[in-house]
């Protein structure tokens, strides 16, 4: 495949490579809305690895475009930490309407439980009167999926029970009912998701029915692998990409971040951690 | 006023009560207190609930809470109280008025106005339009008078009572708030009857020094409690650090209800006030989670 040089990482996690692409998918041009948790990470190791003045706005009405000035990472969007390294302070209307003029190019987001046309849940698992499992609700990503330009899926387990044909409760808006339901609903034209990135592999919308459909496979996963665990009949690209490992400076800074973060009280499952101490 | 004489004068039963704070400043001495007095069937309402929820349900004080997200932050981790109460009905059932973080800031927003409802550009689509069924009309669609287009419309929220924790007051009732203000001074002025706590209260003149730092003004607000510490275990910028071991363990601490009883009796039920309180946590945690002063931003407002 061409991808043996040495400067690529050979053992990592999936949860690794996950954060390792979604960092990818940040340009230093990107107005990027930042969320808690683990699109916090990716967008830290893009400060890190590339563009430490990458633009940021926070659901809490905070916007900044330069490392925070600490030895720790903050714990989540309200540390107060991020207050004397920002550029503006102000409430959540400010940060709403960053959203609602168009202005975020890039948004990151982590969910649970995604469909096919990418909507996703943090409501409710069961019917919602009657829940076998209640969940939190979804905080700000109503919106930031709503109204941002580009937006990418992070999923940190690639499953049936996480990837499913259709949901419960729509918490967060993809492309709703598929094919232009989206843009009837109300959404701006130019919004919606753009990926769907799992520990296995990447995941794109086609054009017309805006169903997700498997664009990139993480090295060393298989097109059957991610098809079986999914629950909705995965299309399947013409050509799938085969997307090019971790490289030891990625993984490198990658490590620090979790391990930072684990400093932090962030809960990391023990499988995703297991190259951590080498 | 102490906080126990501000709550029983101005929180009751069936109230809809806003309670301050995203990050910076969350009312835990406040509702707390609520707890201690044993209301029953409050409404509670502030954008992400949290620990601060979790507990107020727990107690059994509230049946409806209207927010868009409770869960425990560090972690993140579940918030059992608040899970007991959706999926099993214990202590009761209530009703999560279900919304999305800035829905209920525009809902905040139009209380703030004196408007009735105010528009939005999301939710539309979503199942939190039109859920739960039992809390009336949530959202509506209505067409732009002047484009023609459709836009998503929320309605005002004008809580009864509502509760903040500010850094400094003075004793009229003018209450200055730096960094994160969230939802706060919208959600603040969109009440009816309002307590300030503060953990300086300052001489007048002090406010006038920077009155843009005002979040709220005396013309409106009924209490004023010098409450130091009033928003541990979340942080107040320049005065301490949220404790973030304290948040963390509490998701293991109130596991079972039996958990949650020891939990409740030692930090809350079993104390009487806030400096009882913080006799249970501690002088050397105190002295730990002080913040390290960083002073900045004088400006010349000559003229």
């Amino acid at each position: 495949m061409g991808f043996n040089e040495t400067k690529y990482c050979k053992e990592y996690t999936g949860f690794e490579m996950m954060l390792v692409s979604a960092c990818r998918h940040i340009n230093s041009n990107d107005i990027v809305f930042n969320t808690f948790h683990w699109p916090f990470l990716a967008v830290h190791m893009a400060k890190l690895l590339k563009y430490p003045d990458l633009f940021l706005v926070l659901e809490v009405g905070l916007f900044q475009n330069e490392l925070v000035k600490s030895k720790k990472m903050p714990y989540s969007i309200t540390d107060p930490v991020l207050i004397p390294n920002s550029v503006f302070t102000g409430d959540s209307i400010d940060a709403l309407s960053v959203l609602q003029r168009g202005e975020i190019t890039l948004a990151l987001l982590s969910t649970s439980i995604i469909d096919k046309y990418g909507n996703c849940n943090t409501t409710v698992i069961g019917p919602y009167e009657k829940p076998i499992y209640r969940l939190p609700g979804g905080g700000g990503a109503t919106e930031i999926a709503g109204l941002s330009k580009r937006l990418i899926w992070l999923l940190d387990e690639h499953s049936k029970r996480r990837l499913v044909e259709k949901l419960d409760f729509i918490t967060d808006p993809g492309y709703l009912d598929g094919y232009d339901s989206r843009v009837k609903a109300g959404y701006p034209p130019d919004t919606g998701p753009d990926s769907i990135i799992t520990p296995l592999c990447i995941m794109q919308f086609d054009s017309i029915t805006k169903e997700a459909y498997l664009d990139a496979l993480h090295p060393n996963v298989t097109i059957e692998q991610v098809k079986e665990n999914t629950e909705w009949d995965l299309k399947v690209a013409k050509e799938v990409k085969q997307i090019e490992p971790p490289t030891i400076r990625e993984i490198e800074i990658c490590r620090k971040t979790m391990r930072d973060a684990i400093d932090q009280y962030y809960v990391l499952k023990p499988e995703w951690t297991i190259y951590l101490d080498k | 006023m102490t906080m126990k004489e501000a709550i029983k004068k101005f929180v009751h039963n069936n109230n809809l009560v806003f309670l301050g704070g995203f990050g910076n400043g969350i009312t835990f001495s406040a509702a707390q207190e609520i707890i201690r007095q044993n209301k029953r069937n409050l409404s509670i309402c502030k954008c992400a609930g949290g620990i601060l929820f979790d507990q107020l349900i727990g107690a059994g004080v509230t049946n409806q809470i209207i927010t868009s997200h409770c869960w425990n932050g560090i972690g993140p981790q579940p918030t059992w109280n608040f899970k007991r109460a959706i999926e099993e009905g214990i202590p009761q059932k209530i009703i999560y008025n279900e919304q999305s973080l800035f829905m209920i800031n525009m809902s905040f927003f139009a209380g703030y106005m004196g408007l009735p409802f105010m528009p939005i550009r999301s939710i539309v689509g979503t199942s939190i339009y039109d859920h739960p069924k039992d809390v009336g009309v949530k959202a509506a669609t209505v067409k732009c008078p002047f484009t023609g287009e459709e836009i998503c419309v929320v309605p005002a929220l004008n809580p009864d009572v509502g509760v903040i924790q500010v850094q400094r007051a003075d004793s009229e009732g003018n209450a200055q708030m730096w960094g994160l203000i969230g939802d706060t001074k919208y959600g603040i002025n969109s009440c009816k009857k309002i307590i300030v706590a503060a953990e300086v209260i300052v001489d007048k003149k002090v406010i006038m020094e920077s009155p843009e730092r005002t979040i709220i003004s005396a013309h409106k607000v009924n209490a004023v409690v010098h409450e130091p510490w009033g928003g541990h275990p979340s942080y107040m910028q320049g005065f301490y650090y949220t404790d973030l071991e304290y948040r963390f363990n509490y998701t293991k601490e109130t596991k079972t209800l039996e958990d949650w009883e020891i939990w409740l009796e030692k930090w809350v039920t079993g104390v009487d006030n806030r400096q009882e309180y913080l006799k249970v946590l501690g002088q050397e945690k105190i002295k730990k989670l002080k913040a390290k002063s960083i002073m900045q931003g004088a400006v010349d407002y000559g003229f």
